[in-house]
């Protein structure tokens, strides 16, 4: 799934990286039109902060990573957005795990971190016209991280324009929204200088600090990752 | 012949550079520092902005076939070897400007005396220039612009593509560009039609061109066309030089392929027609892979080809069905298990292949 032999690419980076856009000319041309140019970066937990760092995303995200495809050295492919040599935005995708099988979320964002764009690269759900209909993805749009529910900001709610477009795939909600949250914590710690991490600590809001979290942070619900609904496979 | 090929080969081993456009061939020397240079090219070492990232790899493979018993690779596949990769992108104020790919192996072939087991062997290695956004040139070996080949990863798979079948090899030593049109992606390369020697040979050389839907659509649909006189090696290598035989065998093609993913099914299917001196070849191939909802490290991948027309095969028919398991042990290990069983061949005796690859790729 998320190394597929069938996975289109037509950068010619292989297994080592987490998930880079399939096109990412075409992309960028799309999301930014004034776009001239991009610059792409691959950076890992491992490099920037190695097991420090990994917990406290974890901490962050309210949840534990996955230890092969959330691995400290996997690389995170990070498309620097540019009109002439201004910056002007970023694309960054992340590779979640959902009920269904995997998805890719693909994220652009402001140069403050504010969601521009967002969709699914890749979706295995039975619902996933729902999902892809820019009237769910559109919802994240101009939202930050701390406008997520979960992790450091375990009492926002989602803004009332996000809904769960699906029936009874709940569980790819909730996965897509720990993948954005997910995308937006690595873009805080890795290209923002955390900047979300700082605000959330001087608004009193969650309990992310430096150090490593005595016990694991509570899950997003697991109950509603079963197929006790049924798939559609 | 004969005396007159171990005449170039001497030539060849003094680091001649000869310039004969029928005969064009780098020392062994110059072929290493092509892939060294590409290394060096990175930005810790240029100064240029940019990143870099350099994999290892470690490649296992046991195989046992009916007719040929226990061997260390599966055919048109992987073999035993220890390599790299090197990925690396040099940027300016501006953004991108430079890409480098390097992917470099020494293989082992157990069919062959142990002096003669060790093999170099580049797969991608070349430049590739941005000229602006959905633009860019490519230098030096990647595969040509036809079929499957170019989209999909097949590096370390078990599974492949046509191409090695249909043209003889998957990459090719040229110049390529590539556009991304409103609609359309359009591809097209001149290489030297000899696959991973640098040589050219009986007037060999290889052009194509695919034209295809944008990648990032869910299908993409390509067509391809490929011309050449190309030239086909025992074994896939840079150094020793692979032995090429005969003449160059004059190729004509055009292709179809399609890719489409569905929940957790991946499908991707070519077809490609042409001639091989004259007579008429006809392949397919039909590729699918699932992975179980209930565990994401698991997949399940197929394949079935056909081909028809190859000397070989006493241009019948020939068809296998291969089925392989793979399970992403670690993040940098994954195992593989392949079954493929010949449902026709030209030798009139079908056999069955078992495969496993332990596969490392990594830091």
């Amino acid at each position: 799934m998320l190394a597929a032999l069938l996975a289109l690419s037509a950068t010619p980076l292989r297994a080592a990286v987490g998930c880079t856009l399939n096109d990412p000319d075409r992309d960028i041309m799309r999301i930014f039109p004034e776009a001239t140019n991009y610059s792409t970066d691959f950076i890992s937990i491992e490099e920037r902060g190695g097991r420090p760092l990994y917990l406290r995303i974890e901490e962050r995200l309210g949840d534990e990573l996955d230890d092969v495809y959330e691995a400290p050295d996997v690389a995170y492919a990070y498309y620097t957005v540019l009109e002439g040599d201004e910056l002007i935005g970023r694309v960054h995708g992340v590779n979640q795990k959902g009920t269904f099988g995997g998805m890719q979320l693909i994220l652009a964002t402001d140069p403050e971190g504010v969601i521009v764009d967002f969709y699914y690269q890749r979706l295995s759900s039975p619902e996933a016209v729902r999902f892809t209909d820019e009237t769910f993805t559109g919802q994240f749009v101009g939202l930050t991280l701390l406008d997520l529910r979960g992790g450091e900001s375990p009492d926002r709610e989602i803004g009332r324009e996000v809904v769960d477009p699906s029936v009874k795939s709940a569980g790819d909600f909730e996965a897509t929204v720990r993948g954005v949250r997910k995308n937006l914590i690595l873009l805080d710690e890795f290209m923002l200088g955390n900047r979300y991490l700082e605000r959330a600590r001087a608004t009193g809001v969650g309990a992310a600090t430096d150090e490593p979290p005595a016990e694991s942070p509570l899950r997003p619900a697991p109950g509603r990752t079963t197929t006790e609904e049924g798939s559609n496979d | 012949m004969r005396g007159a090929d171990e005449r170039a080969h001497a030539v060849h081993a003094l680091g001649a550079c000869r310039l004969d456009p029928n005969d064009i061939r780098l020392p062994r020397g110059g072929l290493l520092c092509v892939a060294l240079l590409a290394i060096l090219l990175s930005p810790s070492t240029t100064g240029a902005e940019g990143t870099s990232l350099t994999s290892f790899e470690i490649n296992l493979v046991a195989a046992h076939a009916e007719q040929e018993g226990w061997s260390g690779e599966v055919p048109h596949s992987q073999r035993n070897s220890v390599g790299f990769e090197h990925f690396a992108r040099l940027a300016g104020p501006h953004g991108d400007f430079l890409t480098l790919n390097v992917q470099a192996r020494i293989s082992y072939d157990t069919s062959v005396d142990a002096d003669d087991a060790l093999a170099l062997e580049l797969h991608n290695a070349f430049g590739e220039l941005r000229l602006g956004l959905g633009k860019r040139v490519r230098v030096g070996h990647f595969a040509p612009e036809f079929g499957l080949e170019p989209s999909l990863d097949t590096h370390a798979t078990l599974l492949q593509t046509l191409a090695i079948r249909d043209i003889g090899f998957k990459k090719d030593w040229g110049i390529g560009y590539r556009v991304a049109l409103d609609a359309v992606d359009v591809g097209v390369a001149a290489q030297l039609g000899a696959g991973m020697g640098i040589q050219r040979r009986d007037g060999s050389y290889l052009v194509s061109a695919r034209l295809s839907t944008p990648e990032r659509g869910n299908p993409v649909l390509g067509l391809s066309a490929l011309l050449g006189e190309v030239l086909t090696g025992t074994r896939p290598s840079l150094y020793p030089t692979p032995d090429y035989g005969g003449h160059a065998t004059s190729k004509r093609r055009l292709g179809a392929d399609a890719s489409y993913v569905w929940r957790r099914f991946s499908f991707a299917a070519e077809l490609s027609s042409g001639k091989n001196d004259g007579a008429e070849i006809l392949g397919g191939a039909l590729l699918v892979e699932y992975t179980p909802g209930w565990n994401d490290r698991l997949a399940i991948r197929g394949n079935l080809f056909g081909w028809m027309g190859d000397p070989d095969d006493g241009d019948a028919l020939w068809s296998e069905v291969a089925l392989v398991g793979s399970y992403r042990v670690t993040s940098r290990w994954t195992l593989r298990l392949l079954g493929a069983r010949e449902l026709a061949s030209g030798t009139g005796s079908e056999q069955t292949r078992l495969a496993v690859q332990a596969y490392y790729l990594g830091g």
